[in-house]
């Protein structure tokens, strides 16, 4: 169930946002999946975040 | 016509006589011969002389020099000549002569003809082209050879001891005219040769006729001149005497002053030489020494090259020429080097992925949007049909229904009694109102 890479990840936000646009879910699953999306989302810029400061480091330490 | 009582000055006599000789047809262009004497060579080229016929006549001559057609013509005294030309007479002094326009020998004197024999056979033996010795410049000791009593001798020491006392003189006496005088002349030539004490050798005489002279035109005199080891100047009669022996010897000489003129050195020529030679000895030092101190400087410079110091010089110039040429290949690699990795930095930073990143950024961002927008969606959703379903429930409320006279039936377990089938006879049930309730027995069912 655990989806390591940056594009999983993305995929997985992505599934729960279509979920939630059905309107049939129920809302035990709809409180869960919120959660989870919220909690992939800060998952994912994390991972950006550390991407962009790594460059960005590379960048300087060359000039 | 002569008037015999006329009185004539000088002068109209003379400038009668001067017509009537001048005009006479049978003195113009006369020919004359005689004897030249008092010769005399003018600057101007004009010739006066007499002629005269042995000891009986003379008369004046004249050869002005535009009439000279023969200016090499050498006319001496005593020549023989025959000459053409008028009569004139010259008023002032009442003398009359001849004016030459043409001019010859007659015959030539028995001894002259002679002269020009020997002369000719030894120039044919080639006596003449001889090489001349030269006469030393400055000579210890000069032999004269002359008569001891004659001008010649004085001449000579006179002009020795003013010009150079420092030669001695030495003579050699001997006639110098009469039948003695050849003999006398050759045997002291000869001996000052075996003397050999002399470094020159004066031959002199006076001037004289050709006569006087004569003694020099004889072959010993001339042979002994001619064979002779010293050196010899003659000094033979005037300018103008041409004896055999002046042809011979060495150096001729005018006079007899001349000739010792020529055997001495002038004390201004040898001062003069005395210091061009210091000049010239200096000059010869100080180039010696400028050679010198140019060697020395090459020696010195040549050391300078050879010397360790300046091996170690060279090779330390020639490391440092390859530092710099290290540096400078060590410079280019690393600047080609820099150069590549600027242009890789550009690339990457160009196409980093950080683009990416941002974008990502972007499209989490609009994800997270959607979530939001899609969970209160959602949630709106649901309260949407909580609300309705509620209304709905509460229109379903049976109170209401009861309020509007139903009634609602249970069992005795309270149960809602909606179908017939459902109910017992003979059970009790509950009816329910809207303000109470209320049991009743079934007495009778029915189904429709």
């Amino acid at each position: 169930m655990k989806n390591n890479t940056f594009e999983e990840k993305m995929a997985q936000l992505d599934l729960i946002v279509k979920d939630l646009e059905n309107s049939d879910i129920k809302l035990d699953d709809a409180v869960k999946k919120y959660k989870e999306g919220i909690k992939l989302e800060a998952e994912i810029r994390k991972m950006l975040i550390e991407a962009e400061e790594v460059i960005v480091k590379e960048i300087d330490d060359i000039e | 016509v002569i008037n015999l009582n006329e009185i004539f000055t000088v002068n109209q006599l003379n400038e009668k006589i001067k017509k009537y000789l001048e005009t006479n047809y049978e003195l113009k262009g006369i020919k004359l011969k005689g004897e030249v004497s008092n010769f005399i060579k003018h600057s101007t080229g004009h010739l006066y002389f007499s002629l005269k016929e042995g000891e009986k006549s003379v008369i004046g001559a004249a050869m002005f020099s535009y009439k000279n057609k023969y200016p090499n013509l050498d006319i001496k005294n005593g020549d023989k000549i025959i000459v053409k030309g008028d009569i004139n007479l010259y008023v002032p002094r009442g003398d009359y002569r001849i004016i030459i326009s043409e001019i010859e020998r007659d015959g030539l004197g028995d001894l002259y003809i002679e002269y020009l024999e020997r002369k000719s056979k030894l120039r044919k033996m080639g006596w003449f082209d001889k090489t001349k010795k030269e006469i030393p410049k400055i000579p210890l000791k000069i032999g004269v050879i002359t008569s001891p009593t004659g001008a010649v001798i004085k001449d000579i020491l006179n002009t020795v001891n003013r010009r150079y006392r420092l030669s001695e003189i030495i003579l050699y006496p001997s006639a110098v005219q009469g039948a003695s005088a050849a003999p006398e002349i050759s045997r002291q030539i000869n001996r000052a040769n075996e003397d050999n004490l002399c470094d020159v050798l004066i031959v002199g005489r006076g001037g004289g006729s050709m006569e006087d002279l004569w003694a020099f035109n004889e072959l010993s005199v001339i042979s002994a001149i001619y064979h002779s080891k010293i050196p010899i100047i003659s000094a033979i009669g005037h300018e103008t005497d041409d004896t055999l022996s002046d042809l011979v010897s060495d150096l001729r000489a005018a006079t007899p002053t001349a000739a010792a003129e020529l055997a001495t050195p002038k004390m201004e020529d040898l001062i003069d030489n005395a210091n061009n030679k210091i000049i010239n000895v200096r000059k010869i030092l100080k180039n010696m020494i400028i050679e010198k101190q140019v060697m020395l400087v090459h020696v010195a410079q040549k050391l300078e090259l050879l010397s360790p110091l300046k091996k170690i010089e060279n090779n330390i110039a020639k490391i440092n020429a390859n530092i710099n040429l290290l540096r400078n290949v060590f410079q280019n690699i690393l600047n080609k080097k820099i150069q590549n990795f600027r242009l890789l930095r550009f690339k990457v930073k160009n196409f980093s992925p950080i683009t990416k990143i941002k974008n990502n950024f972007k499209n989490l961002d609009k994800t997270k949007a959607d979530l939001e927008k899609n969970y209160q969606r959602w949630l709106y959703f649901k309260k949407n049909m909580i609300e309705k379903n509620l209304l709905i429930l509460n229109n379903l409320n049976p109170l209401n229904v009861l309020k509007r006279g139903f009634v609602v039936i249970e069992d005795e377990s309270e149960n809602i009694i909606s179908s017939s089938k459902n109910i017992k006879l003979n059970s009790d049930v509950k009816i329910r109102f809207k303000d109470g309730n209320a049991t009743a027995k079934i007495i009778r069912k029915e189904n429709i």
